[in-house]
């Protein structure tokens, strides 16, 4: 009767969680071994149905090829001649800023007393193109592995890419960390043990390796 | 970094099974989405060759562990709204093994569920109505559509028992 009474508690709770703390729900699911499991037959029920639904509609592929495609590849050049004019003049301001900046390099190292003049290297124009917050990949290391540069990555991105990596899943347990923002170098190569340990040397960052999760506090 | 013709390819033979899984697995189907752009956005950057027959395996599993971030960033009281587990249990089974469950749940409810059962089982779980909502539309007491849900939940418990 007890148990009855939870599971008919438990199925008005979630018609209405708007009406309960985190913690009442918490309590309510949990309250008995029954109840916790009919809650799990509850999130099958849910799923069984979603998956039928997704299962029986079509799939546009084509539109979310799209969608990634202009994420993450340069499209087919637009008709449009006036972007054209304004991509090549961008371009020339770029080179002219480059060219600028390597002679003020020159000048101030010949300024700078020395009778013959050191090369100074502009700076790559597809480097500094790269957009912030994007890891980009690197060089290969000694042993061949590919190394990746997180350049001002939030920590949430960063370590999700590197769980998968190693068959990781993340729990983030301050979340605050999430949006952190780090300049990293991870080496593919490298164990799990050693990449954590990196990036807890970081000071505001404190992630724990239990079993197959990776626990940032 | 894997090239626009690889990518493509691999995005074109997957995206049905795994936006199927993230839209079983997750609630909202823009969110879904995101996840699966998301783990080709990882897979393209990927640099070492997989053998052909490990790229499903490797995609699906990514789909879960996207999902399952996701639903951890949830409060428990979102979860619940959206009926999402607040644990790991069943997605610590194989990816086929888990959506085999939910493909035979769907066809016990549809074969083996007796009137009125059913019916409150696909109003709530397939139209995700609430309980009020189908007492309303099917002109029972609410008390009574408890009785009937939990019955059925018990139901299919005793059939798909994992314990």
């Amino acid at each position: 009767m007890e148990t009855n009474d939870n599971i008919n508690l438990l199925l008005e709770m979630i018609d209405n969680p708007d009406s309960y703390s985190e913690q009442e729900i918490q309590d309510i699911i949990n309250r008995d071994d029954e109840t916790r499991e009919t809650y799990r037959q509850l999130v099958r029920a849910r799923r069984a149905g979603r998956h039928h639904h997704a299962s029986s509609r079509p799939v546009d592929v084509d539109t979310a090829w799209q969608r990634f495609e202009q994420g993450h590849f340069a499209l087919p050049e637009r008709r449009n001649p006036w972007l054209k004019v304004a991509a090549a003049v961008a371009g020339i301001l770029l080179l002219s800023g480059i060219a600028w900046a390597a002679s003020l390099a020159v000048r101030h190292v010949v300024d700078g007393a020395s009778t013959s003049p050191v090369p100074v290297s502009a700076p790559s124009p597809a480097r500094d193109g790269m957009a912030l917050g994007q890891p980009t990949a690197g060089d290969t290391n000694s042993n061949g592995m590919m190394e990746v540069t997180f350049d001002n990555v939030p920590l949430d991105s960063m370590l999700g890419e590197i769980a998968d990596h190693y068959g990781m899943a993340v729990e983030f347990r301050n979340s605050q960390a999430r949006q952190l923002r780090f300049h990293f170098v991870w080496d593919k190569g490298d164990g799990l043990e050693k990449v954590v340990d990196d990036i807890n040397h970081f000071e505001s960052v404190d992630i724990e390796q239990t079993g197959n999760r990776l626990i940032v506090r | 970094m894997l090239d626009k013709n690889t990518v493509e390819g691999l995005f074109r033979q997957h995206y049905g099974k795994m936006i199927n899984l993230a839209c079983t697995l997750l609630a909202d189907d823009a969110e879904a989405q995101d996840v699966v752009q998301d783990v080709f956005t990882r897979l393209m950057r990927h640099d070492y060759q997989m053998a052909a027959d490990k790229v499903e395996g490797y995609l699906m599993t990514a789909v879960r562990h996207r999902c399952l971030n996701a639903i951890r960033q949830k409060n428990v009281r979102q979860r619940v709204k959206e009926l999402l587990p607040i644990d790991d249990t069943d997605d610590l089974q194989p990816v086929e093994q888990q959506v085999a469950q939910l493909e035979q749940i769907h066809a016990f409810v549809d074969t083996r569920l007796k009137e009125p059962y059913r019916s409150i089982f696909n109003l709530r779980f397939d139209q995700d109505m609430t309980l009020k909502e189908i007492a309303t539309r099917l002109g029972m007491s609410t008390s009574a559509v408890y009785k009937y849900l939990n019955q059925a939940i018990q139901r299919i418990r005793i059939q798909f028992n994992n314990d």
